[in-house]
């Protein structure tokens, strides 16, 4: 063989052993891995990890021992709430103690049981201490039994109807004030239908809590109420089907007379959930008919539609939700009039608000914040809340709030005009 | 032979040489395991995916704010502890999407709150978790995902740092699959296996790729690394107390370590029993609201756990 033959071999065979190693270096990476990637940044229990002694009963963190609770169904709670008025030098408002025993567990034939008793100590500041010191009242107490497809509630507990808190179908168990969301339980008797992907729910409730008018006597509470509900789950989401006739949360007055009266009306509603492009969809509709009105000396009696819609959006631990909420009468006379506590005002056909929370924890630490701004389209009412809650163990917590309201001096809302509050709470779990 | 012949088969010696020791290398590399990282991944799937077909565990979760000192992981304020009762079965096409019951028993301020999950492998289904809300008297359907670019967190597990995605099975062809090495790692036959998502599954998900380290006997992850999106770790999963219960490799305490805030949950395992028979009527929106029934179906179900 020729020298140039030979050299020319020498370099062939240099390229492919070249061209081999790249290829080999870039498609197998596994020889190249680095020997960081099986090395142990922690140390487990009893391990000498240079002997290389591992064994599968070894973990990286040992948990505390948990303290048995010898009576797991026993809560008990203590409470101090005390709310200024920061627009009337800072005086206070409320100033109360609050004892809060709660009981769950099985009851005999297959039943169970919560019982929740709440007894409250007025302090001399505190807006209540003028008409009484102390307070004990059932918060909650009910009983259910359960067969493989019945399930019959009855007691005072709440029943929540609507994707929307406070929405157009979340009208059976009244919410407490404008700054506690928490609805009052009633005492009610449910009973409830399942089937594999969809159930019916009846409810009866005798006597229904109605808020009353101050200094406005209110007539004839024998009213009653009842509803059914049907549920449907399926691939898209959730949804429900209502028809209830229903006693209104709170009297209206009468302004022929005075006098105030919660009027039974009849409702028919629908409310669904739905996922869209990362967005949870929630919506209500309700078609409230019998609604009473007042009209140039009497009370007629009109149809109304309720709507409302929720966009719901996680995002890390913050959760962001925008309402709509809109109520638009079918029936509809100029001369329609709202009464408040110091006038009455023209009623608007259609009344449109909106709400935008946000809540969220610092640095995912125990601390949590939450921000609430509501208004009504037309500008008659705005409202902002915010919050902060710490909590500082399993067994204390504590919060403080702050609540502000503007509101048209010549409209409905007209008393909540200048409404401010800030509230600190601290709270004992047993 | 002539002195030229020599020189030629000294001068090609070296290159030949080479490739005969990159191909015996080549080979002792992948003599421990012919399986590709896909097929990796499908087992580790598969034996996770038994953890949860028709099981009953009883849960302790210990959230807290953490500290290395001297390699030991410590917690560096005192722990909240919650315990926790979880049912699942697996269900669907091939049994790949799971539905999930947990329910809080401790502390008591909160026992009695339940957490429903339906996990799906198709990808074009979103994910359901409900919680109730007994204060309100309503189920009400957690939002679980988000969209776009930015970057997404789906729920948490009552408030530790273990998310709904953490626990998720399935949804294999949403991720592109590699080998970054095998070797030894706490005294087992690992491969590390890194995932990345696809683009359409990028937006659904908070990680932007994730390490596992696979034991390549059992088949299950004794660690993970999950990193942004920006490629920077933010979350670390160790499994211990590895156990072989019912035939079935499993670890009984995972510890989730949020990098970025420093503080990490236990999920310890106390009891659990596989194949047990749950009814497909306890994992529905029924077992959050009505009491009566979950609480009678649950001591079934306790008699029956390890």
């Amino acid at each position: 063989m020729s020298q140039l033959k030979y050299k020319k071999c020498e370099v062939c065979a240099s390229g492919v052993a070249s061209l081999f190693f790249l290829y080999y270096f870039f498609s197998t990476p596994t020889v190249m891995a680095e020997e960081s990637l099986f090395k142990d940044e922690l140390s487990f229990d009893s391990v000498e990890q240079e002997l290389d002694s591992y064994s599968d009963s070894d973990d990286v963190f040992e948990a505390e021992e948990t303290n048995n609770n010898k009576y797991p169904g026993l809560g008990v709670k203590l409470s101090h709430k005390l709310s200024v008025n920061p627009a009337d030098n800072w005086e206070t408002t409320k100033q109360r103690t609050e004892l809060t025993l709660d009981i769950k567990g099985l009851l005999p034939r297959s039943g169970y049981g919560e019982l929740q008793i709440n007894a409250k100590r007025y302090w001399p500041n505190d807006s209540s201490y003028a008409t009484e010191i102390s307070d004990i009242e059932v918060e909650r107490a009910f009983t259910q039994f359960s067969s493989e497809k019945w399930s019959t509630k009855l007691g005072k507990y709440t029943i929540g109807w609507g994707e929307i808190e406070g929405g157009p179908l979340d009208v059976i168990n009244p919410i407490a004030s404008l700054t506690d969301p928490i609805p009052e339980s009633q005492w009610l008797i449910s009973t409830t239908r399942y089937w594999n992907n969809s159930n019916l729910s009846l409810f009866y409730n005798q006597s229904p809590n109605i808020t009353k008018i101050a200094n406005v006597n209110l007539n004839d509470k024998s009213n009653s109420e009842f509803g059914l509900r049907f549920d449907l789950k399926d691939d898209v989401g959730d949804s429900s089907i209502y028809l209830a006739r229903l006693v209104p949360n709170s009297a209206l007055k009468d302004i022929a007379n005075g006098d105030s009266k919660a009027h039974p009306y009849q409702l028919l509603g629908y409310s669904a959930n739905q996922a869209v492009e990362g967005y949870l969809i929630k919506y209500d509709i309700a078609y409230k008919n019998n609604l009473k009105h007042n009209r140039s000396g009497s009370l007629v009696s009109v149809d109304r539609i309720d709507w409302g819609i929720a966009l719901d959006r996680q995002k890390e631990d913050r959760q962001w939700l925008f309402t709509i909420n809109s109520k638009h009468l079918v029936d509809y006379y100029s001369d329609f009039l709202t009464p408040t506590l110091t006038q009455n005002v023209s009623t608007r056909r259609h009344n449109l608000s909106y709400s935008l929370s946000v809540n969220d924890t610092f640095d995912n630490s125990d601390y949590k914040w939450n921000i609430l701004a509501s208004s009504t389209s037309n500008g008659d009412m705005k409202l902002l809340s915010t919050g902060i809650d710490w909590d500082i163990s399993d067994q204390w917590s504590s919060s403080i709030n702050g609540t502000k309201i503007i509101a048209s001096s010549d409209r409905e809302f007209s008393i909540l005009d200048g409404y401010e509050r800030v509230g600190i709470e601290l709270n004992y779990h047993y | 032979m002539g002195p030229l012949s020599s020189k030629y088969i000294y001068s090609l010696a070296t290159p030949i040489l080479l490739v005969f020791v990159l191909i015996i290398t080549s080979i002792d590399v992948n003599a421990k395991t012919n399986l590709s990282a896909r097929e990796i991944a499908e087992l580790a799937d598969e034996s996770r995916r038994k953890t949860t077909d028709s099981a009953f565990t009883k849960i302790i979760l210990t959230t807290c704010k953490y500290g290395i000192s001297s390699g030991k992981l410590k917690c560096a304020k005192k722990a909240r502890i919650k315990v926790v009762e979880s049912a699942q079965v697996n269900t669907g096409l091939n049994n790949k999407d799971v539905k999930s019951i947990a329910i809080i028993l401790e502390p008591a301020n909160e026992r009695g709150i339940g957490m429903l999950s339906f996990t799906y492998d198709d990808s074009d289904r979103d994910n359901e978790t409900w919680i109730y809300l007994s204060a309100l008297g309503k189920v009400k359907r957690m939002s679980t995902s988000s969209n776009d670019d930015e970057e997404t967190e789906s729920a948490s597990l009552f408030g530790t740092e273990i998310t709904i995605e953490d626990q998720e099975t399935g949804k294999l062809d949403d991720y592109s699959y590699k080998i970054l090495g095998e070797g030894k790692f706490r005294g087992r036959s690992v491969a590390i296996i890194e995932s990345t998502p696809k683009p359409h599954r990028l937006n659904k998900s908070r990680y932007g790729k994730t390490r596992s380290w696979i034991d390549l006997d059992r088949f299950i992850t004794l660690k993970m690394q999950m990193f942004d999106k920006n490629k920077k770790p933010i979350k670390q999963l160790d499994a211990g107390k590895v156990e072989k219960i019912n035939d079935i490799w499993m670890s009984r305490s995972l510890t989730f370590m949020n990098l970025v805030t420093q503080r990490l949950t236990n999920m310890k395992i106390e009891a659990i029993n596989f194949n047990i028979n749950i009814e497909p009527s306890f994992l529905t929106q029924r077992a959050l609201t009505d009491q009566a029934f979950r609480e009678k179906y649950l001591i079934d179900l306790r008699g029956q756990t390890k």
